[in-house]
């Protein structure tokens, strides 16, 4: 692994991406980002740029307009990436499961990591969802340098 | 000098939410702005005709997260118009109780996004530090950190007991000390004022015909809010509503700022006077009839139109939200104000769009 | 609360928000409701706290005047009853032509009621 590998892993960049939640897990995602639960311990850093991202945090299940914006971002970020869905919306629709315009969760339109359950999910449980991500995308790091090495 | 179209979202860095704001620019100034809304819409209110009654309630806590409390509220105080209950005294001083922490958390977080909005970020991280004292009343009381469920068609599910009011009490108290320190930079501070002071201004002609409610209708001077009318227990609290005239950015500020304390004061207010005995009343049958029940929210007022026809689902049931009501300012606001001014207006209405879409 | 409205005519809906306008009346917002054979759709002003409410009930065809002529913010909400229940209302300020939320590839009217529905459900409570 070389240096940029190790330190990606290190200190992983996230976005986050409002999907149609209810703010109660954006609140908390910001929430763990300021000074009780302080995820920049782990190197964690919030960036408004997918191209400077490792690992995407969505909230809220999809519905039909955004879903077109959330693939945007996600083939815009570099591989290796992990996608985290925070929240119950974002792992199946949560209580939104019969609105009309809910397409369901995150995963009906991009490929899902770790889901982290909760309405809303607490921090220490994004926390958690992150740094198991994390050993997510070693792994894909570790296979994309096998493949480069074959 | 040529015209600039650039998109201000679906993801930006300022918002956390989604809204989306095409701006055409000239040089850097804001020429015109057309609003695309729809990444959030859902279809709450239709899914509200498919549940029962009952259970509409924690689904219209979640039409936002931070006002959850008051969005069930009053769906529970629109139930009970129609089917005639009265609750207990005790729940009317619990519901002002809660709503007015349901205010403190939400201006607390508004502030602090508002500082992050022109990067003062230690601003940003004091207020939210703040906010975690809020939070953790919210859980010790609500059972949640941020949806705030206590309220049930009939009453209040979570009374407190006399422990529980002694820490809310002297916590209420810390967290307004603790304010004392900070609120001072965002009503003094050369760069808050620098950057919100004559930025973002509606006038209170524009205010009333534009529509708009709650703190930024009072920050144009217009001495309105709900409170007023004295639901819930408010009538027997006294209140006077916090009123700015210069109706700019930092004119907002000045007045959440303020509410703020005005929010402890009430909430302290409320504890202190809490009449003893039931918090709930038993409801039994199916809402029939419809009714318009208006609360003053965080951002303003709301309106929650319910109608029933005698069954287990509901006819009809629309919110309209306080922000739905401020896009039309918004855009009055940002034409003439400079690009970089963009965020720290769009937030001065404090923003919600899960609201707005539903 | 109690909840009173005024009836009126889709004719007279102009003439009676321009007086709500002039006594300094502020437009909280209209609320559409399907009753099946029509629509209703509720007008609430505000002026000092005080809730007033005009309604106007027309069939599911016909037209109804836009009131953005006079309050400009009503054509958000316009919009959206526009888009969610296609009711007819011509000359909308701001016209998106239905296409406020852009819900594609869906139902395109999602919030009308079915006939089909309701006699569903008393089948349901009957039986
Ligand atoms: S999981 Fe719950 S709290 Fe989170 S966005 Fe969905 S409804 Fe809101």
């Amino acid at each position: 692994m070389g240096i940029i590998q190790k330190s990606q892993l290190k200190s992983p960049w996230v976005l986050h991406y409002d999907c149609s939640s209810c703010n109660g897990c954006d609140i908390e995602i910001l929430a763990s980002l300021t000074p009780v639960y302080d995820i920049e311990r782990f190197g964690i850093i919030n960036t408004g740029n997918p191209k400077h991202a490792d690992v995407l945090l969505v909230t809220g299940g999809v519905n039909r307009r955004n879903a077109r914006v959330l693939k945007n971002l996600y083939n815009q970020m570099p591989e290796p990436k992990v996608v985290v869905a925070v929240g119950s919306c974002a792992c199946t629709g949560g209580v939104f499961y019969n609105c009309y315009n809910i397409l369901g969760g995150v995963d009906k339109v991009i490929p899902v990591d770790v889901y982290v359950p909760g309405c809303a999910a607490r921090p220490e449980a994004i926390i958690d969802g992150v740094v198991l991500g994390l050993q997510k995308l070693k792994e894909k790091t570790q296979m994309k340098s096998e493949e480069v090495a074959k | 000098m040529a015209k600039i179209v650039t998109p201000f979202g679906p993801q930006h860095p300022v918002l956390p939410e989604p809204l989306q704001l095409n701006i055409t620019y000239e040089d850097e100034k804001v020429v015109s702005v057309a609003p695309a809304i729809g990444y959030i819409h859902r279809g709450l209110e239709k899914a509200g005709e498919l549940n029962d009654f009952p259970q509409n309630v924690f689904l219209v806590e979640r039409v936002c997260g931070i006002c959850s409390f008051m969005h069930g509220m009053t769906y529970c105080e629109a139930i009970e118009d129609i089917m005639g209950v009265e609750i207990p005294p005790r729940a009317k001083y619990l519901r002002v109780f809660y709503s007015e922490l349901s205010r403190i958390h939400s201006h607390l977080l508004w502030l602090g996004l508002l500082a992050d909005a022109f990067g003062f970020e230690s601003l940003f991280m004091k207020y939210w530090a703040i906010r975690e004292r809020i939070v953790d009343l919210m859980e010790m009381t609500g059972g949640h950190r941020i949806i705030l469920s206590a309220s049930c068609i009939g009453g209040v599910r979570r009374d407190l007991t006399d422990e529980q009011i002694s820490i809310i009490e002297k916590t209420l108290l810390e967290v307004k000390n603790e304010l004392d320190h900070v609120t001072p930079v965002i009503l003094k501070d050369y760069t808050v004022k620098k950057r919100t002071v004559g930025i973002g201004v509606l006038s209170k002609e524009e205010a009333l015909t534009l529509g708009a409610v709650g703190p930024v209708l009072r920050a144009s001077g217009v001495a309105q809010d709900l409170r007023q009318t004295g639901y819930e227990a408010y009538g027997e609290l006294g209140f006077e509503p916090i009123v700015e005239t210069d109706g700019d950015s930092y004119a907002r500020a000045v007045v959440r700022a303020r509410e703020v304390y005005q929010a402890i004061e009430l909430a302290l207010e409320a504890l202190h006077h809490l009449p003893e005995g039931e918090a709930q009343v038993k409801v039994k049958g199916n809402p029939n009839g419809e009714t318009i029940q208006r609360v003053e929210q965080p951002r303003g007022e709301v309106l929650w139109y319910v109608k029933g026809n005698g069954t287990k689902n509901l006819v009809r049931m629309r919110v309209r939200t306080p922000t739905y009501a401020h896009i039309p300012a918004l855009l009055k606001m940002l034409p003439g104000c400079e690009m970089a001014d963009v965020p720290v207006v769009t937030l001065s209405i404090d923003p919600c769009i899960s609201c707005t879409e539903r | 609360m109690s909840f009173e409205a005024k009836q009126i005519t889709p004719e007279q809906l102009i003439n009676e928000t321009q007086q709500m306008f002039n006594e300094g009346y502020r437009f909280v917002t209209a609320t559409c409701v399907d009753e099946i054979e029509q629509f209703r759709i509720i007008y609430s002003f505000d002026r000092e706290t005080e809730l007033v409410n005009l309604e106007v009930a027309i069939g599911k065809e016909e037209q109804l005047p836009s009131v953005s002529g006079v309050y400009l913010c009503a054509f958000l909400v316009e919009n959206e009853i526009k888009e969610l229940f296609g009711v007819n209302i011509s000359d909308i300020a701001v016209d998106l032509g239905g296409r406020l939320y852009m819900i594609e590839g869906a139902d395109p009217h999602p919030m009308t009621r079915k006939e089909k529905k309701k006699a569903a459900k008393g089948v349901k409570k009957n039986g």
